[in-house]
C-alpha cells in the first residue's frame, strides 16, 4: 500500500505555502515549486497574513524560511499547525544557533515536523516534502480505513487480539420498525441519509453510555458492554436510546426497537482468511436479536436477568411475560419498558 | 592553539541564512565549513580535556583546524569581498539574489 501512495503522491500536484520574510529569496523557490508541477504561495511570517491566507485556502505543506535574529517569528509556525488541517511543517534554519532555536520551539510547541539546515543541498527539500506527504496520506489511509472498523474490532486489536476470546457481555440490539415500508417509498438517497442519521445518533449514545459499536446491521446496530456494571449500563443506553426516539426530530418517521440480553458470548474475527470482520457470536447474540425482532417501536425488550442485575430504579417495567421465540425451545421470559 | 574569530557566530548565521535553496550559497558553504570546523576544534578540546591518553592526536586535528579555520575565514574575505557583499550588515547584494544554481 506505501508503495502504492508514494507513486501517486509523487506525481500528484501539491499546494505548499512559503512562509517567508525575503520576497527576492523566497519568489526562487515558488519558481521552482512551480517548475515542478505544486502551486506555491508566499505569505510573510505575521500572524494576520497568514490567518488571511489560511482561512481560504488549504495547503499540503508549510515550509517556513526561519532567520535567527527574528526568533517571535516562529510563532507563524503555531499557526500553521493550528490551521493548516495538518499539513506537515518544514522549517529552513542556519546550522548552530538558529538550528537550535527552532529544536527548542519544536520540543517546546511541538509545531515543527522537520528542520533543514540552509543552504539545502541539491532537490533535498523536494525529497523531504515527497516523503513527508506520503506519510500523511498512508497517515490518512489508514484512518480511513480505521473507520471502517467498529470500535468494538478496534478495542480488539488494541488489545492485541490475536484468538476468539470468551466473555460475559452484555449485548444490546437495535434495529429500525418498518424499515422494509420506508426503504420502498422514500427515495433511497433520502433514506440512505436518515438511516446514517439515526445511526449515527444511536452510536453517539453507545459510547456515551460505556458500551462499543460490535457492527452496524443495516438498519440498526449491535453493541456489547462489557466488565463489572454492563447490565447497569446496557439498559440505561437502551433508555437513553428510547428518549432520543420520543423526542428526534425525525420521530414518527424512524422508530427503532431495542433488545438486550446478557451471558457468554465469543468475539474475534470471522469470516474468509484475509476478508475476515470482527464479530461476537452465542446464544446471547442470538437471543438479544429476537428480543429486539419483537420490540415495538420505541420498546425495549430485555432478560428479567439482566434487568435485576442492571438495578435501575427509575425506569417503569412492565409485567414479566413468557415469548415463543424462533430457535429457543421454550418460552423466554422477558420485560418491556 | 587557540582558534581566532573573525566571523562571530551570528555573523556565519546571518551569511548561511540569505541562501535559501536555489540562490548563490557559495558564501553559505563557506560559512558552514567555518562552523564545522569550530565544532571540531571544540570536540577535539573537550576529548583532550578528558585526558583519554591521546592528547597528541585531540592536539594534531585542533591545530589542523585553527590552520584550515583562518584559511577559511581568509576565503570568506575573499568571496565576500569579489561578490560585493556589504560588509557592515552582511547582506547579500541583490544581483545574487536571483541566480539560480546548475545543480537544481
Amino acid at each position: 500500500m506505501s508503495s502504492n501512495i508514494a507513486a501517486v503522491v509523487a506525481a500528484r500536484s501539491h499546494s505548499v505555502l512559503l512562509v517567508a520574510s525575503d520576497p527576492h529569496a523566497s519568489a526562487l523557490l515558488v519558481e521552482r515549486m512551480a517548475a515542478r508541477g505544486h502551486r506555491a504561495a508566499l505569505v510573510p511570517p505575521s500572524i494576520e497574513a497568514m490567518r488571511n491566507r489560511l482561512r481560504f485556502e488549504r495547503f499540503d505543506v508549510v515550509i517556513f524560511d526561519f532567520h535567527h535574529d527574528r526568533p517571535d517569528e516562529l510563532e507563524a509556525c503555531r499557526l500553521a499547525r493550528s490551521d493548516s488541517g495538518g499539513a506537515p511543517i518544514v522549517v529552513l534554519a542556519a546550522p548552530g544557533a538558529a538550528t537550535e532555536l527552532v529544536e527548542s520551539f519544536r520540543a517546546r510547541t511541538r509545531a515543527v515536523d522537520e528542520i533543514v539546515n540552509k543552504p539545502v543541498a541539491g532537490d533535498a527539500l523536494f525529497r523531504l516534502v515527497a516523503r513527508l506527504l506520503s506519510r500523511r496520506e498512508l497517515d490518512d489511509t489508514a484512518a480511513r480505513y480505521a473507520m471502517l472498523v467498529p470500535e468494538g474490532g478496534r478495542s480488539w486489536i488494541d488489545s492485541g487480539g490475536t484468538r476468539p476470546q470468551l466473555s460475559e457481555q452484555a449485548i444490546l440490539f437495535t434495529d429500525l420498525r418498518r424499515s422494509t415500508e420506508l426503504a420502498a417509498s422514500v427515495p433511497l438517497p433520502e433514506w440512505f441519509e436518515a438511516i446514517n442519521r439515526s445511526l449515527s445518533d444511536q452510536g453517539a449514545i453507545v459510547r456515551e453510555s460505556g458500551g462499543s459499536i460490535v457492527k452496524y446491521t443495516g438498519d440498526g446496530l449491535l453493541a456489547a458492554f462489557r466488565g463489572r456494571g454492563r447490565s447497569h449500563l446496557a439498559l440505561r443506553c437502551g433508555l437513553a436510546l428510547q428518549k432520543l426516539d420520543r423526542t428526534s426530530s425525525y420521530r414518527g418517521t424512524l422508530r427503532i426497537g431495542v433488545g438486550i440480553a446478557e451471558g457468554l458470548v465469543m468475539s474475534g474475527l470471522i469470516g474468509e482468511l484475509g476478508r475476515q470482520q470482527f464479530d461476537i457470536i452465542g446464544a446471547t447474540v442470538h437471543l438479544a436479536a429476537r428480543l429486539c425482532s419483537i420490540a415495538n417501536e420505541g420498546e425495549i425488550v430485555a432478560t428479567p436477568k439482566l434487568v435485576r442485575a442492571a438495578a435501575v430504579t427509575r425506569a417503569q417495567a412492565r409485567p414479566t411475560r413468557a415469548v415463543n421465540l424462533r430457535g429457543f425451545p421454550a418460552p423466554i421470559e422477558c420485560v418491556s419498558f | 592553539m587557540e582558534l581566532e574569530l573573525r566571523y562571530s557566530a551570528e555573523d556565519i548565521s546571518r551569511i548561511i541564512e540569505q541562501a535559501l535553496v536555489y540562490q548563490c550559497a557559495c558564501p553559505a558553504q563557506v560559512a558552514t565549513t567555518l562552523l564545522e570546523l569550530r565544532d571540531l576544534y571544540d570536540y577535539q578540546m573537550k576529548c583532550r580535556a578528558d585526558d583519554d591518553g591521546n592528547s597528541r592526536v585531540h592536539d594534531a586535528i585542533a591545530a589542523a583546524a585553527v590552520e584550515a579555520h583562518a584559511r577559511m575565514e581568509s576565503c570568506l574575505d575573499e568571496v565576500l569581498d569579489i561578490e560585493g557583499w556589504d560588509r557592515k550588515t552582511l547582506a547579500m547584494p541583490a544581483g545574487l539574489r536571483k541566480k539560480p544554481t546548475k545543480s537544481l
